[in-house]
């Protein structure tokens, strides 16, 4: 029987929280630990699983898995969500990596120091200028359910992902883009992402002062 | 230049200066067209008038050739079929895709933006998906991201592994440099006065974090490539980051028998020894100048970037 994959991070999104969604929506199941104390890691760094002294670590297949975009390339290819050819590869990684820099920087609002409610409205502002009339003008054009090649992808996730994850900071940050409202709804209800969208699922919660407190003392920043 | 003998054009200048038209009688026009087969075909598939390419060879030496030629108001590009790089005059992010390119043989063209006018007309051209540079044309596709453009290049070019298991530790070695050189990319912006502190955390990374797991990686296996004993985008990046570290403090790679081998050997290799001569496309250090050269261009203020050291 093949092993499930085992994803060691915090009990929270940051890093690891597009690679449980890829999985999820790939119906993959997967085993999670959590970091709790300092000791776990130091553990881990000693035991030489952390190649470059990092977290996210995804163990599967026989690898120690780390960095987050080499985690989340390998699951995407090895799932059939990576396009059909290299150009169909190309603009997939192209959306997605505009779509994990927007969602790096609302993951890094709850660790400034600074106006956290001014950092938020600027990264929405963000989505909404810079990010989200690219896909809706991307959807308009082909006029398809998934952003690239006709079929669900690794970016169709992602862009979910970011929806999402915008609209916590404010709820009518779509309200100009009808076809990414109709394109949230129809990617919400596949099965294995309205099944990870149910409480109790797999899926972290947004970032709170014990989970900020939690990460900086296990890393010591 | 001669006026278009040609009776679409009749009358009005060709700009193309080794139009066929001009050289011979339209009898003969389809062979030494033809002869140029690769050149014409681009021009063809770049005119606006989307020619399907099964018509190319029925069409009649003067109907090719008034195809080829265009008129005073359409712009035509001629696609030579290399990648045109879109950056300023300096390293920054595209230093890593020129240095693939040149690795692996590949010849390029670069526009390089030497104004903020050049930058905003860019971004109005509607090519740049997120108003960002670097943006390669390749293809027929107009790539933007770093690490899209270089994963393609490498994907195209046999230099991605031979598998997904190889695949993904290219991708974490690479993505390894990429914190290494942004680090670099980065210390120019650094507060005044804080120079030391950021350079010695530099190479203090590069010296415990990075350069171990490469020196570790080549002495396990004992081969001259990191992954799967033959060259990757692996190999070139971090050839490419141990120079810049380098550059920073000379004997960096004292510490490091096996990466002084392995920078000797990819020294060696005839693309690289090509890309390291002067005159190349290999962009310099940046200095002070070039700095404020990016800074008038992008328009962004040393408080976008000082924070990033930590």
């Amino acid at each position: 029987m093949a092993e499930k994959p085992r994803l060691y991070y915090f009990n929270g999104r940051g890093r690891m929280e597009s690679i449980r969604w890829l999985l999820a929506a790939a119906g993959v199941e997967f085993e999670e630990v959590f970091l709790e104390t300092r000791e776990q890691y130091l553990k881990l760094l000693e035991d030489g699983h952390l190649l470059f002294h990092q977290v996210p670590l995804v163990e599967m297949d026989g690898m120690k898995l780390t960095q987050t975009r080499a985690i989340l390339s390998y699951l995407a290819a090895k799932y059939n969500l990576y396009g059909k050819d290299l150009k169909e590869t190309a603009l997939i990684n192209m959306y997605v990596d505009g779509t994990l820099d927007l969602m790096m920087s609302i993951a890094l609002i709850s660790f400034k120091p600074s106006d956290q409610r001014q950092e938020a409205e600027l990264v929405v502002e963000k989505a909404k200028s810079r990010y989200f009339p690219v896909f809706e003008k991307i959807l308009k054009n082909h006029g398809q359910d998934f952003l690239v090649g006709n079929k669900f992808s690794w970016a169709d996730i992602q862009l979910l992902e970011a929806i999402l994850m915008v609209e916590e900071l404010n709820a009518t940050a779509l309200s100009k883009f009808p076809l990414l409202q109709a394109f949230k709804t129809r990617i919400s209800n596949i099965p294995t992402i309205k099944k990870f969208l149910q409480p109790g699922s797999q899926r972290k919660f947004p970032p709170d002062d014990h989970y900020v407190a939690t990460v900086k003392m296990i890393l010591q920043i | 230049m001669l006026p278009c003998p040609l009776p679409v054009f009749k009358g009005k200048n060709c700009r193309f200066d080794s139009c066929p038209s001009h050289e011979s009688p339209p009898s003969s026009l389809l062979p030494s067209l033809l002869s140029e087969l690769g050149v014409w075909t681009a021009l063809l598939f770049s005119v606006e008038s989307r020619l399907q390419k099964g018509q190319l060879l029925s069409l009649v030496p003067s109907q090719l050739a008034a195809f080829c030629c265009f008129s005073e108001n359409q712009e035509l590009k001629i696609m030579s079929g290399k990648p045109i790089l879109h950056y300023f005059n300096g390293r920054g992010r595209m230093e890593s895709v020129r240095w693939l390119l040149a690795a692996a043989g590949v010849e390029f063209e670069e526009k390089i933006l030497k104004s903020a006018e050049d930058f905003e007309n860019l971004v109005k051209g509607g090519n740049l998906m997120y108003q960002q540079v670097p943006m390669v044309e390749i293809d027929g596709l107009n790539l933007v991201q770093t690490r899209a453009i270089l994963k393609y290049i490498a994907a195209k070019y046999n230099l991605y592994g031979k598998d997904l298991k190889e695949k993904a530790l290219i991708d974490m070695y690479v993505e390894g440099m990429r914190d290494l050189n942004e680090m670099i990319m980065y210390y120019p912006l650094c507060y005044p006065g804080e120079e030391e502190k950021n350079l010695n955390f530099i190479l203090e990374r590069a010296t415990e974090r990075f350069f171990p797991v490469y020196e570790k990686a080549l002495k396990s296996h004992g081969k001259n490539y990191l992954v799967g004993n033959q060259m990757s985008w692996a190999d070139i990046q971090l050839f490419e980051a141990i120079l810049m570290v380098e550059e920073l403090k000379s004997d960096i790679l004292s510490a490091f028998p096996k990466l002084q081998e392995f920078k000797a050997r990819m020294s060696k290799l005839p693309s690289i020894q090509k890309f390291l001569q002067p005159g190349s496309q290999r962009k310099a250090k940046m200095d002070g100048k070039n700095l404020a050269e990016a800074k008038k261009i992008f328009k962004f203020d040393d408080s976008v970037f000082l924070k990033h050291m930590s």
